[in-house]
């Protein structure tokens, strides 16, 4: 975890002013991870709109320009043009936010004559340092990360690539790529259930670079996993081949409110998992990626999450979940195959992320602690 | 034979036995007198000069009066017969020649109308017409049940082969039939007739009912002639007569009203079992004559074919063929047919202006009545729901395929088909818009009407639409509403031409592929279920061919992406094609609006 963070890099250019400080708090580094077309690009731009719309007490704000601009873009793509934040087509700057919120934790006073710990709220602060890399990058079929075509069907990718980006399928964008993700304190690994169905390829994208990651990483030093948190999110659960799956196998939770959005508890995030598959052609690679998932990564340092970038659709009259036409995207045409990925796919009603912010706030209370 | 063997007044020859007669009656003082007509030819005296000079006067004067009379009997001048005259009449003379003429007409005779008339249907009648050129025969008959009454001339027998002797020569010869001094001894032309008429009966008057009418009532060997044959025939009918019977003839017989009641053969589908069935459009009924006219509505039964037998028939059982043309009806709407009664039998038909008589012959229509009519024989009501949306291109060709079948409907069918034209834009993604009417069309009308409303359906605007779905439902919700109410034998055809499935009215259908909602939440199935209820054909046809079978492969384990939407099974259930390879010929055949080019024709018009 030596890799220079990008607000160091940030920090490097900016003058000298006022009297020494101290040393700043090491970040703690988060990175995102996944298969392409597994949402990478929306769960970033959704980020922002969790936060501020999700009944979390916390704020999210960039640490550089293209930090800022990228949740300013993303935010007005998905909440005003109900569009969907276009494909990641070549490796980005490293993105770093800042997730201000606050935390109840038993507190030691400094002072004082009983310094035993209370439980008081504390603000933190945590900066997420993310890489949103193209998803073929993580493949470990070299055709995958030296072509990255563009997919289809209903997913919007962040791993078309056009083949021509300088440093986009090279050599050393990879190896910048699993720097990055060994250097990180947590990852979010994306998985795509919808993606999965039809192309069987998330053990391929995860086996290599976990391989590559524990090449440099080493290990925890409680277990001989590696260090990392993992929260390991199932994403599109908004997508009625998810969502019909778990609401027939009993995952869903019940609204709290007549408002609110269906969820999927994450203490059963796991079984649902596991459960996803069963009786498909899938079920075995998935049960190959839990094994390796379990065999990498320890179980305390591993949560799951079912989570949906934009949310189910709300009749703007009802305002409220209605089972019967839930779906928020509308899938396009022109006719022909010109259409790209983001222009494809429209979105509804309003963008209401569900369990975005959630993973990213376990890891962020957890990585460091 | 000189002049003495003759009576000087009436020129019959003498009879021989008359010298004889003349000394008896010498003998008993007496006069002897011309048999025929009353002269007297000699007395018990002997006249002097002055006496002869007086009776030269007075042959003189009974000759003259003698041919007068003869004369007013043959016409209403003598100037025709002044060459035959014995004298130059006053006009007094003239006058009371023709005054003793009609004075000595006989009673009217009951006209041969009415003869006919007294027959029984389908009875013949020998006619006897004693006419100015001679005898004729002909022979007619009571009113038949279908076909025309005519008559026919059976002999012609000219009066110099009746009577030899007569002259050659027309005014002299009817100046000697009524009577001029012809020298033929009226025993001997009373002999001669009634051989020639007995030689007649034997050959056309036996065991039929025959009339004899005289053109030349009053005249003597006329009057011989109809005297022979009521003495042969006892139960001879005896008519007024006319100076041409055949023109007489001809009048009467066209004059008859008909005995039973004509119509026009049409066909329609019986009510109940729906077989095919001829029916009779009444035209005429019985006791119609000439002059009257009569029309009925008709349709052209559907297809290529030009020509349409039209039969009038008898209101029988079963009914008789009066008269069978072939015609070219117009297209579409129900075509008029008007008919003239000419006569017994005898029909013009005024429309369709043009006629054949080739039409097949009776039986041979019967024969090609089918069980049951075809789909395209009813009168038809068809909504085409058409997607405006989609590729430009695409779109295009669905309206033209749609234009194309409204013309060809327009030229086949008229007004007997009612067409509506629906057509649905995309509905808008934004939820504020999502009430935002979809569908637009027009009502059930004639092909052209609906030609017009489809070429004022709105294009929709550019720019992406929806890749899974349209609103299909909406408009056939529309169509079920348009195709509603009581069928009345009428065909309903829902023809869908679209590219994209309907929303699903709730939920989202494939879950692999999902698709929004209806927004106003109408269920396709339910206006589906409408449809056929209502009895409602169901035809698509598609933007792209339904998938054919792998072998051995089931179509659902084929790639997803291609997997055809079950909706189009359904929409699509009595025949789907698809967008490449339907022309509008081709759709109207298997929309049943057209027969198809290997149906036999049907033989009659359709009942409107």
């Amino acid at each position: 975890m030596t890799e220079p963070s990008p607000t160091e890099e940030a920090r490097t250019g900016e003058p000298a002013a006022g009297p020494p400080q101290p040393p700043p708090p090491q970040p703690r580094r988060i990175g995102l991870w996944g298969a392409p077309t597994c949402g990478k690009t929306t769960f970033l731009a959704a980020l922002r709109i969790a936060a501020e719309e999700g009944g979390h007490d916390v704020r999210l704000v960039g640490c550089n320009r293209a930090s800022t601009e990228f949740l300013a873009d993303t935010t007005r793509q998905l909440k005003i043009e109900r569009r969907f934040v276009p494909a990641t087509r070549e490796l980005p700057p490293n993105l770093a936010w800042q997730l201000h919120g606050t935390q109840i934790k038993k507190v030691r006073p400094e002072t004082g004559r009983l310094r035993f710990k209370r439980r008081r709220p504390v603000p933190y602060t945590v900066t997420l340092d993310m890489m949103d890399a193209p998803g073929g990058m993580f493949s470990s079929r070299p055709e995958d990360r030296a072509a990255r075509e563009p997919s289809s069907g209903l997913r919007f990718s962040s791993s078309a690539g056009d083949g021509e980006s300088g440093d986009g399928g090279g050599g050393d964008a990879e190896e910048r790529l699993v720097r990055h993700l060994a250097g990180c304190d947590g990852l979010l690994f994306l998985f795509d259930p919808t993606r999965e169905r039809e192309m069987n390829d998330a053990y391929a994208f995860f086996q290599r670079t976990v391989l590559q990651i524990s090449e440099l990483a080493g290990t925890s030093g409680v277990d001989h996993k590696l260090p990392h948190h993992l929260a390991v999110c199932i994403t599109k659960f908004d997508h009625p081949e998810v969502y019909e799956r778990a609401v027939r196998l009993g995952y869903v939770t019940p609204p709290a409110s007549i408002f609110g959005m269906p969820r999927v508890d994450e203490t059963r995030a796991l079984e649902f998992f596991e459960d996803l598959y069963r009786g498909t052609h899938a079920h075995d690679p998935v049960n190959s990626l839990l094994r390796g998932i379990r065999s990498h990564f320890g179980e305390a340092r591993t949560r799951y999450f079912v989570t949906s970038a934009i949310g189910f659709y709300r009749d703007p009259v009802e305002n409220r979940f209605q089972p019967e036409d839930y779906l928020n995207i509308a899938e396009q045409s022109d006719g022909g195959d010109g259409l790209a990925g983001e222009d494809r796919f429209r979105i509804r009603g309003d963008v209401a992320p569900i369990n975005v912010l959630e993973p990213v706030m376990w890891l962020a209370g957890n990585v460091g602690a | 034979m000189n002049s003495a063997d003759r009576c000087p007044l009436c020129e019959v020859p003498l009879d021989p036995a008359g010298g004889w007669a003349a000394v008896e009656a010498a003998a008993m003082r007496q006069d002897v007198r011309c048999a025929a007509c009353g002269w007297t030819l000699a007395g018990p005296w002997r006249p002097g000069r002055a006496e002869r000079a007086a009776a030269e006067a007075a042959l003189s004067a009974a000759r003259l009066e003698f041919d007068l009379r003869a004369a007013a009997r043959a016409g209403d001048d003598w100037l025709p017969y002044a060459a035959h005259l014995r004298g130059r009449p006053t006009e007094a003379q003239w006058q009371e020649a023709r005054r003793e003429a009609a004075a000595r007409r006989e009673a009217a005779r009951p006209p041969l109308g009415a003869v006919l008339d007294a027959l029984g249907p389908g009875r013949a009648l020998v006619v006897v017409a004693v006419e100015d050129a001679g005898v004729r025969l002909f022979v007619t008959g009571g009113v038949p049940a279908a076909g025309p009454l005519g008559f026919r001339e059976l002999a012609a027998v000219p009066w110099p082969a009746l009577l030899p002797g007569l002259p050659e020569d027309a005014a002299h010869r009817r100046f000697q039939l009524a009577g001029g001094p012809s020298g033929i001894d009226p025993a001997w032309a009373d002999a001669t007739i009634g051989g020639a008429a007995g030689d007649l009966v034997r050959r056309y008057c036996t065991s039929v009912d025959t009339a004899v009418m005289s053109a030349m009532p009053g005249m003597p060997f006329p009057d011989a002639v109809v005297r022979a044959f009521t003495d042969l025939l006892p139960d001879v009918r005896i008519a007024a007569g006319a100076p041409d019977a055949a023109a007489l003839l001809e009048r009467i017989v066209a004059e008859r009203p008909i005995a039973l009641s004509y119509g026009l053969a049409a066909l329609r589908s019986r009510p109940g079992d729906g077989t095919a069935e001829v029916v009779r459009l009444p035209l005429f009924p019985a006791g119609s004559r000439a002059g009257d006219e009569a029309q009925v509505r008709v349709r052209r039964p559907p297809g290529p074919g030009e020509q349409t037998a039209l039969a009038v028939v008898t209101w029988d059982d079963p009914p008789e063929p009066v008269r069978i043309v072939s015609a070219r009806m117009p297209r579409g709407a129900a075509g008029l047919v008007r008919v003239a009664l000419d006569g017994p039998g005898r029909l013009r038909f005024l429309e369709p202006d043009t006629v054949t008589d080739d039409a097949p012959a009776w039986p041979d229509l019967l024969r090609r009545v089918p069980r049951r009519l075809p789909a395209t024989a009813f009168a038809t009501e068809l909504v085409c729901v058409v997607e405006l949306g989609g590729r430009a291109e695409t779109a295009r060709r669905r309206r033209d395929l749609v234009a194309d079948l409204l013309e060809l409907l327009g030229d086949e069918l008229g007004g007997t088909a009612r067409v509506a034209v629906v057509g649905h834009l995309d509905h808008p993604i934004h939820p504020k818009y999502k009430n935002r009417d979809v569908v637009s069309g027009g009502p059930l009308q004639p092909p052209d009407d609906a030609a017009r409303t489809l070429a004022d359906l709105p294009s929709p605007p550019s720019g992406p639409f929806g890749a899974r779905a349209a609103p299909l439902e909406d408009s056939l919700d529309r169509a079920a509403a348009l195709l509603n109410g009581p069928r009345d034998g009428r065909a309903r055809i829902l023809l869908t031409v679209a590219g994209r499935p309907p929303h699903p009215g709730s939920g989202h259908g494939d879950v692999i592929r999902p698709v929004e909602p209806c927004p106003h939440r109408l269920n396709w199935r339910q206006s589906v279920a409408q449809l056929e209820a209502a009895g409602v054909r169901l035809v698509a046809v598609t933007d792209e061919p339904a998938p054919k079978d792998v072998p051995g492969q089931a179509v659902p384990q084929q790639d997803a992406r291609r997997r055809d939407a079950p909706e189009w099974a359904v929409l699509g259930a009595a025949h789907r094609t698809d967008l490449g390879s339907a022309d509008a010929a081709g759709l109207a055949k298997v929309l049943g609006v057209l027969p198809d080019g290997d149906a036999p024709p049907l033989p009659f018009p359709l009942v409107p």
